[in-house]
C-alpha cells in the first residue's frame, strides 16, 4: 500500500501454518521472523547476480525485496537514513563542507549529538558513537569555546548516570584537550610549540602547557572536584579512577611537571632507600601545589570509607602505583 | 564486587584440543549455501586468513585445499588493484591485507598483480599521513597498519610517506600511553596493536612510552585472567592476542600473569565441535580460533608454531621472508 507508514519484524520463530510471512494491518507491515535468514540468502544472491550484470528485471531488484521495509519511496528514504551507518553519515555530513562563512547550522550539530548519546546509552563503552561525537567536534564545529563548554554541561549529566562508562568519560577528557588547545592557538600562547611534532605526540594529544589561562584552571578543577565525588559516592568503578589520572595528568602538565620525567628516573628512583624516596615526593610537593599532599588525604579517605570493599581497595592500590610511576608523587599507605 | 568478568569453572578443559581445531577449521564453510555463511561473506577474504594460519600454526596447513584459495584471491583483485573479501565485493585494505597474508604464507604472491597492489595502497594516503580503508574515504589507524604490512610484506616500504604516517599514528597517542582509532579517539587494545606494528615495521618505537603503555596494557588482565580490551568490558579470547602481541612487542610479556592467561584461553575451547570462543561456552568462530592459538603460541606453547607479533603469521614464514622488525627488550 503506497500509504505504509510502520515496519517492523515480529518474532515468530517458527513458521505455525503454512501461510505468507507478511503481516499487513491498516497501514503497518510487517514480517515474521522466521523468513528473515531466507529472505536475507535470497537478496544477497539477486544482488550479486545484478552487479555481475546479469540483470533482467531493471535497476536494483534487491531494494525493492529490501524494502519490505519501506513499501513507499520516502518512507524508505527515511528508513535508510534512520539505519545509516556512522561512516556514511560522516561522507555525507564533509559533503556540506561547513567553512568560516558558512559554518554548518547548530540544528545538525544538534542532533548527531542526540543521536551518539542515544546509541551511547543503548550500548555501553560505545566507542563508534563516541568517536563520532568527537569527530564532529573536530570537523564540523567553528565555535568552538561554546560548544565544547555546552557539551561538557550536557555530558555531565549523562556520565553521572553511566558511572562505568569508560567512552563517555574519555569523551569528556576529548572536550577538555580539545579546548585547552584551541585557547591556546586562540591567544597564540606557545603555539609553535603545541603543534604536532613525532617528538613529542603527547604534547599535542593533551595540550601541554596551558600556562595559567583562567577557564582552563576552572575546568580541570571542576573536573577534579566531580570525579572525586563520583569515586566516593560509586566506589569500585574503574573508569572513574581512568578518569582521575587523566584529569591529574592535565592538571600536572598545567604546573609543568614533566610527566615523563619519573619513569625515565625510575632507576635513580629504586635506587634511593624508601626514606629518601618519601623525602624526594614531599619536596616534588612543594614546588608544585597540586598536591601530592591532597591526593593522599583523598586515598586515605576513600580507604577508610571502603574498608570492606575489596574491590575498590584493589583499585586504590592501582592508583597509587600509578601515581607514583607517572607522577612521582609517592607515599606509602597501609591497606589493612 | 563491580568486576565485569566471568568465572571459569572448576571442570573446564585444561588441555589443547588440537585435533578438534584442525577438524572445525577443515569443516568451516564446506556448506556455502546457508544463511551464517552468507552472513559472513562480507569478510571472506579474512576468514580464509583466520583459517589457514591457525591451521598453519598447528601444522595442518596441508589440509586446506591449496589451489582452490589461490584461485578464489586471485578472483577477488579489483582492476585498481585493490582486493575484496569476496567475489563481486568492492576492494577494501582489510582485505588488501589478508589476501597478502595468505599469499606470503603460500609463498605465491605472483598469483596477482602485485604492483597494482602497490599502487591501490599508495593512492589511499592521505596528505596528513592517514589512510583511507578504502575510497570512501574513513580514516582509521587499523588501515594505517593495514597499508604498512602489506607494504612490508611485498617489500615496498618505500611507496609510501614513511615518515607522515608514522606522524598521523603518533597523533592518535593518548595520554595513557595508548592510542585510538583517530586523533583524540579512546585507547583501545585493538588499536594499540595496530600502532605498535606499525612503530615496529618502520623502526620508531621510541616514541612509545614503553613502560606507561606496558602498565595499562596489564591492567587489562581480570581475575578470571582473561584479557579485555578496554576498561570495564568484560574478558575476551582476541584480546590475548592484541594485547599480548603488544606486551611482546613492547619486550615486556613478562608482566601478566601467563598460567592465569592460559587456563582462560583453553577454557574458551568447544570440547564437542573443536574452535574457540570468546568466552568459555560462548559459540566458536575462525577469528576467536586463530586468536586464541595464536595467543598460547605467544605464551609458549611447545605443540603450536612460533607465531610472529606484528604479522600474526608464523613466524617461519617472517623469517623466510627477510622482513625486518624493531622489537624492544626490557
Amino acid at each position: 500500500s503506497p500509504n505504509s507508514d510502520e515496519f517492523d519484524i515480529v518474532p515468530v520463530s517458527d513458521p505455525v501454518i503454512n501461510k505468507c510471512p507478511i503481516i499487513h494491518i491498516e497501514h503497518k507491515v510487517a514480517l515474521e521472523s522466521w523468513c528473515v535468514k531466507h529472505l536475507y540468502v535470497y537478496c544477497y544472491s539477486s544482488l550479486m547476480c545484478w552487479r555481475k550484470g546479469q540483470q533482467e528485471a531493471g535497476p536494483y531488484p534487491q531494494t525493492q525485496s529490501s524494502c519490505c521495509s519501506g513499501p513507499k519511496p520516502c518512507c524508505c528514504l527515511t528508513l535508510t537514513y534512520r539505519l545509516l551507518g556512522i561512516l556514511d553519515r560522516r561522507w555525507l555530513l564533509l559533503k556540506l563542507k561547513p567553512t568560516d562563512q558558512n559554518p554548518m547550522p547548530r540544528n545538525v550539530i544538534d542532533s548527531e549529538f542526540d543521536l551518539c548519546q542515544e546509541a551511547a546509552s543503548r550500548y555501553p563503552c560505545n566507542y563508534y558513537a563516541w568517536s563520532h561525537r568527537a569527530w564532529v567536534v573536530q570537523h564540523l564545529v567553528k565555535d568552538i569555546t561554546q560548544v565544547v563548554l555546552n557539551d561538557l554541561q550536557k555530558t555531565e549529566d549523562w556520565v553521572c548516570c553511566h558511572v562505568s562508562d569508560h567512552s563517555g568519560f574519555h569523551y569528556r577528557q576529548f572536550l577538555i584537550g580539545h579546548l585547552c588547545r584551541h585557547l591556546l592557538s586562540v591567544e597564540g600562547i606557545g603555539h609553535s610549540s603545541v603543534r604536532s611534532s613525532p617528538r613529542s605526540p603527547f604534547t599535542e594529544v593533551t595540550g601541554v602547557g596551558c600556562s595559567s589561562h583562567p577557564l582552563v584552571c576552572q575546568l580541570l578543577g571542576k573536573e577534579m572536584k566531580l570525579t572525586s565525588d563520583l569515586i566516593q559516592r560509586y566506589p569500585g568503578h574503574e573508569t572513574l579512577w581512568y578518569h582521575r589520572r587523566c584529569i591529574l595528568s592535565l592538571v600536572a602538565q598545567h604546573q609543568n611537571i614533566n610527566l615523563l620525567q619519573p619513569f625515565f628516573k625510575r632507576e635513580l628512583y629504586s635506587k634511593c632507600s624508601k626514606k629518601s624516596r618519601i623525602e624526594l615526593a614531599h619536596e616534588l610537593c612543594d614546588k608544585f601545589p597540586c598536591n601530592c599532599e591532597s591526593e593522599r588525604q583523598f586515598v586515605l579517605g576513600c580507604l577508610q570509607q571502603d574498608s570492606n570493599n575489596n574491590w575498590q581497595k584493589y583499585l586504590i592500590k592501582k592508583h597509587t602505583q600509578w601515581l607514583d610511576g607517572v607522577l612521582g608523587w609517592f607515599f606509602p599507605i597501609s591497606m589493612q | 564486587m563491580l568486576t565485569k568478568d566471568v568465572i571459569i569453572s572448576e571442570n573446564s578443559t585444561k588441555l589443547l584440543l588440537l585435533k578438534k581445531h584442525q577438524d572445525y577449521l577443515s569443516a568451516y564453510g564446506v556448506k556455502k549455501d546457508n544463511y551464517e555463511y552468507c552472513m559472513t561473506e562480507y569478510l571472506r577474504m579474512s576468514g580464509i586468513y583466520w583459517g589457514m594460519t591457525a591451521m598453519d600454526l598447528m601444522g595442518s596447513l596441508d589440509l586446506l585445499d591449496k589451489q582452490q584459495i589461490l584461485d578464489f584471491v586471485r578472483e577477488c583483485q579489483h582492476v585498481c588493484g585493490g582486493i575484496g573479501a569476496s567475489k563481486g565485493h568492492d576492494p577494501h585494505l582489510l582485505y588488501t591485507l589478508s589476501a597478502v597474508q595468505i599469499l606470503t604464507i603460500y609463498d605465491a604472491l605472483d598469483v596477482i598483480d602485485i604492483s597494482g597492489v602497490v599502487d591501490y595502497v599508495k593512492n589511499l594516503q592521505q596528505e596528513d599521513g592517514s589512510f583511507y580503508g578504502d575510497k570512501w574515504g574513513e580514516v582509521d589507524t587499523r588501515f594505517s597498519f593495514c597499508a604498512i604490512a602489506c607494504l612490508a610484506l611485498l617489500g615496498r616500504i618505500d611507496a609510501i610517506n614513511v615518515d607522515k604516517a608514522v606522524e598521523f599514528i603518533l597523533s592518535c597517542m593518548n595520554f595513557d600511553g595508548g592510542f585510538g582509532c583517530k586523533p583524540g579517539s579512546e585507547t583501545h587494545a585493538g588499536q594499540i596493536y595496530c600502532c605498535l606494528g606499525t612503530l615496529a615495521i618502520t623502526g620508531n618505537l621510541h616514541y612509545v612510552n614503553a613502560d606507561l603503555l606496558g602498565w595499562w596494557l596489564c591492567e587489562r588482565q581480570l581475575p578470571s585472567g582473561g584479557l579485555n580490551g578496554r576498561p570495564e568490558k568484560l574478558p575476551d579470547v582476541c584480546y590475548s592476542w592484541w594485547v599480548l602481541s603488544s606486551l611482546k612487542i613492547l619486550g615486556r610479556l613478562h608482566w601478566i600473569d601467563k598460567e592465569k592467561l592460559v587456563k582462560f584461553i583453553l577454557a574458551c575451547q568447544d570440547e564437542e565441535t573443536g574452535g574457540f570462543a570468546d568466552r568459555p561456552a560462548d559459540m566458536v568462530d575462525p577469528f576467536h580460533t586463530l586468536f586464541g592459538l595464536a595467543g598460547l603460541s605467544l605464551l609458549g606453547d611447545q605443540t603450536l608454531k612460533e607465531v610472529n607479533p606484528v604479522f600474526c603469521m608464523p613466524e617461519y614464514v617472517i623469517h623466510r621472508l627477510g622482513c625486518d622488525l624493531q622489537l624492544l627488550n626490557v
